[in-house]
């Protein structure tokens, strides 16, 4: 469960105070597929930021109870310098999980095992989309926190990676960051829509994309 | 008819001979001859030739009453039209000053009439009349008249008009204080805050700034959102009436409730708490006083300060909705749900009809929090994601040997990963590491050779220059790496796991151990084949690289936290510590300059005194007299703390960069 309490966050930008979320008292159950939909700028990266305690809310407070993955995003944490299996070894070392069941997975999901023991600096945007993908999927969360990752990818491996996601979804949830709302349909079914300096929770993921459809423009 | 008009004129000309008797005589005699009219009419004269003027007076009201109209002359319709006015006769005045015939030019008559009519009430009446007769009153009368005429239009509510007059006609300031309070008060009940303000402040420049002018001022202010004068006006006011008796009890209670309300409005409503509680040692009664401290404190989020006055100043059988209000809010800051949802229910059983206060409604309501809209109002909030949180979930399950555990976990991940990195591809990452002092003892033992120097103090050129180079070579590298330690490593943040000190402990041990290793392989090769060279106290070798270690991290997270502000001071630092290896003793002993400027200069410098700490104890002819370590020592813990410091206050912009 992640307990948003009277959380709220703002920048203090050369250009005024700019306002992100307004005190949110909000709890959210780990094992569900939750879409969170926003407009550029809105504040969803942020969100996902402090969910995973990477940033800290300006006020209020955010209590995790669970095992969160990190904001999984485009090619964060790789370093450039290593090989793929040395990427590898730091998350597992990093993570305490086991080295060789990682890498199996990882192996198997990314399909490059050929390129695994070049530098990441090698790799094409989609390479490392693939390897960081797997590799947040094969350690055991209760829930993944994912920004705008899909968009990379060819059909086939976006295929996959929804079978993958389908199979984690099982025993673990998801909080799905996208401002497009299709994507968002097809892996989530729950929504938080951003609206001004809210969060609007919905029940259904449809009605959320509805009202982000007719509301967004407003934020 | 003939012999009453007779007997009326006969005692007219009595009167006006001032014959009173003989008229009063006659009066009496012919009381059935005369005609009602008469009858009022010759008594009238009577009185008011006798100077009788309260006589006189009954008699027209008399006569007004039952609705006799007497011609009276100009001058005692004049006459009795000030005293009829004295006795609030306004309705008669006004009667019997219609009946002249009044033009216009007969300003005393029409303003008198206007007086009358505004004292009727019928004021825009009033106000045609006396702004018809202004050219004929006369100039010394001008003012009064002018005063009279900003009264009507404060009346009418023409309060900017009113103010022009009041403006243009109050030069003398005595006697119009009453005015001003009431043009003030008729702008305050009209909320035209901008004109009170205007009003008050051409008061209190008039009548001096006393605390009734100070207080409405404040009170304006703050109405005017203008919460920052607002609460220096009350300043000021409280400030005279320090020391006032009880009688200015609660005026003083009303400016401390006026700054309290600023003081939240500025966003700042801890400051007020101060000023409430000084007011309460002397007031002790005052329970909404001690309603607003625990609310400022509430909403400063100060819970265990506000719980402390609650439990101080209320107990259980307080029940007022303001003070359940507030242990329910304390409740909600406390995450204490039982105590939340009781209050929340006595609130709404006992006073269905309050409005909840904003924290209460966003936990009551299942609908949105923050009603920024009616769009939102009408969602309402899934049961799947409303806030349940419970006493348990604060309760931090860490520990701190686990978090320390944890920190060395990430720590070591880190430390093979830098190491892996450093090594590249090529394998050859390390190999920098002995060839940069390599390079610099190779170029002064060079220039010392050819200078024809074959030792310093005991100590082999080559000697002497690494145990310099080396130990200032780990300050460089330090500096260096914590100077990028987090712009660097912005990739590697995104797990929470690693703390930005993980990434500090980790380049620090790496250069630490880096250092060692390399001095460790010079000094032996030093010692097997040039020099069986003296080894003084080994711990305080090691205390002289900390200490160089620490400097370097200090400065370097310093120079990090200026470089997210001013770039361009952050790089003349950088360029600026390059100056300290020809400043820090590396290639020459403090000993051998003369003692001015070792005393002067070189004492002061930190680095210079960690570097021959680290050389003495390789030679028994250098002491350590010159050297005080405590003292280096001391700013290097400094430059640690503050640069901890720079890291913590600048980390949100270094990491947005």
């Amino acid at each position: 469960m992640i307990h948003l309490i009277n959380c709220g966050k703002y920048y203090d930008t050369d250009v005024g105070r700019r306002e992100i979320l307004k005190s949110v008292n909000m709890s959210i159950p780990l094992n569900l597929r939750v879409g969170i939909l926003g407009r550029n700028g809105a504040g969803k990266t942020t969100l996902l930021k402090m969910i995973a305690g990477v940033e800290n809310p300006s006020y209020g407070e955010v209590v995790r109870r669970g095992k969160i993955s990190w904001p999984l995003g485009l090619s964060g944490g790789l370093h450039p310098d290593l090989t793929g299996v040395e990427n590898i070894s730091f998350i597992t070392r990093l993570y305490r999980a086991d080295f060789d069941s990682v890498f199996e997975y990882v192996k198997d999901f990314s399909e490059i095992d050929q390129y695994l023991d070049m530098p990441v600096k090698s790799y094409s945007q989609g390479m490392r989309a693939r390897l960081m993908f797997g590799l947040s999927l094969s350690i055991d969360f209760d829930c993944y926190l994912i920004d705008e990752l899909t968009g990379v990818g060819d059909r086939f491996f976006k295929e996959k990676s929804k079978q993958a996601f389908r199979e984690r979804a099982e025993n673990a949830g998801l909080l799905f960051v996208s401002h497009n709302e299709k994507t968002v349909k097809e892996y989530c079914d729950y929504a938080l829509v951003f609206y001004g300096t809210s969060l609007v929770p919905f029940e259904d993921i449809d009605e959320g994309v509805d009202f982000y459809l007719k509301n967004g423009g407003t934020a | 008819m003939q012999i009453i008009s007779e007997q009326f004129q006969k005692i007219v000309s009595r009167i006006l001979q001032r014959n009173f008797e003989d008229a009063r005589n006659l009066i009496d005699e012919s009381t059935a001859a005369l005609s009602n009219q008469q009858h009022f009419l010759v008594h009238f004269m009577l009185a008011e030739e006798m100077g009788k003027i309260d006589e006189a007076a009954d008699f027209i009201l008399a006569a007004f009453r039952k609705d006799i109209h007497l011609p009276l002359t100009r001058h005692s319709v004049l006459w009795m039209a000030k005293y009829l006015a004295q006795r609030n006769e306004f309705r008669c005045g006004l009667a019997i000053v219609s009946k002249l015939d009044v033009s216009i030019d007969d300003w005393e008559v029409c303003s008198q009439k206007a007086k009358f009519l505004a004292l009727n009430r019928q004021f825009s009446k009033a106000l045609n009349l006396l702004r018809a007769t202004w050219k004929h009153i006369p100039k010394k009368k001008k003012q009064d008249f002018g005063l009279f005429e900003a009264r009507l239009l404060l009346n009418l509510k023409h309060s900017e008009e009113a103010y022009i007059k009041l403006n243009t006609f109050l030069k003398r300031p005595a006697g119009h204080s009453p005015l001003y309070h009431r043009a003030i008060k008729t702008a305050v009940d009209q909320c035209d805050w901008a004109f009170a303000k205007r009003l008050l402040s051409h008061s209190s420049f008039l009548f001096g700034p006393t605390p009734t002018i100070k207080t409405q001022l404040a009170q304006v202010h703050f109405n005017l959102e203008e919460y920052a004068p607002a609460l220096k006006h009350a300043n000021q006011a409280l400030s005279k009436l320090v020391g006032a008796g009880p009688k200015h009890l609660n005026n003083l209670r009303i400016l401390q409730e006026l700054k309290c309300d600023a003081q939240v409005a500025l966003n700042t409503p801890f400051n007020s708490v101060r000023d409430l509680l000084k007011h309460l040692e002397q007031d002790k009664e005052w329970t909404e006083g001690k309603l607003k401290v625990i609310d400022c404190c509430l909403r400063a989020k100060k819970t265990t300060l506000a719980a402390y006055y609650f439990a101080k100043w209320f107990n259980d059988t307080d029940l007022s909705p303001e003070i359940v209000t507030l242990k329910c809010r304390l409740g909600v800051q406390n995450a204490d749900a039982n105590s939340v949802a009781s209050n929340l229910q006595i609130l709404i059983e006992n006073w269905p009809d309050r409005d909840l206060h904003p924290d209460l409604r966003i936990i009551n309501s299942s609908k949105r929090p923050d009603l920024q809209s009616t769009i939102i109002e009408e969602i309402e909030l899934p049961k799947i994601f409303s806030p349940k949180w419970a006493r348990n979930d604060f309760a931090t399950g860490s520990n701190f040997i686990r978090g320390i555990a944890g920190h060395l976990n990430s720590v070591r991940a880190l430390i093979l990963r830098e190491t892996k990195a450093r090594f590249g591809i090529y394998k050859l990452g390390y190999l920098w590491a002995f060839l940069e002092p390599a390079v610099y003892t190779a170029i002064f033992v060079g220039i010392f050779y050819i200078a024809g120097r074959q030792s310093f103090y005991g100590m082999s050129i080559p000697l002497f220059i690494v145990t310099g180079v080396v130990p200032y070579t780990l300050f460089r590298n330090c500096f260096n790496q914590m100077v990028s330690a987090v712009s660097s490593s912005k990739a590697i943040l995104v797990h929470p796991k690693i703390q930005v000190i993980d990434i500090i402990v980790t380049k620090t041990s790496l250069e630490l151990s880096t250092i060692v290793v390399v001095f460790l392989a010079f000094m032996s090769g030093l010692y097997f084949y040039v020099e069986k060279f003296f080894i003084g106290n080994i711990l305080e070798i090691l205390l002289g690289f900390c200490g160089l270690a620490a400097c370097g991290i200090g400065l370097g997270l310093i120079t990090a936290g200026i470089a997210s502000v001013f770039p361009g001071i952050a790089n003349f630092i950088r360029q600026g510590t390059r100056l300290l290896f020809f400043t820090s003793g590396v290639f020459f002993a403090p000993e051998m300059l003369p003692s001015s400027i070792r005393s002067q200069y070189l004492a002061w410098n930190p680095l210079a005194q960690f570097i021959s700490t680290v050389r003495n104890n390789f030679t028994p002819l250098l002491t350590s007299q010159n050297i005080e370590l405590s003292y280096a020592l001391f700013f290097a813990l400094t430059l640690l703390f503050v640069g901890f410091m720079f890291q913590r206050i600048f980390h949100f912009r270094m990491m947005t960069q």
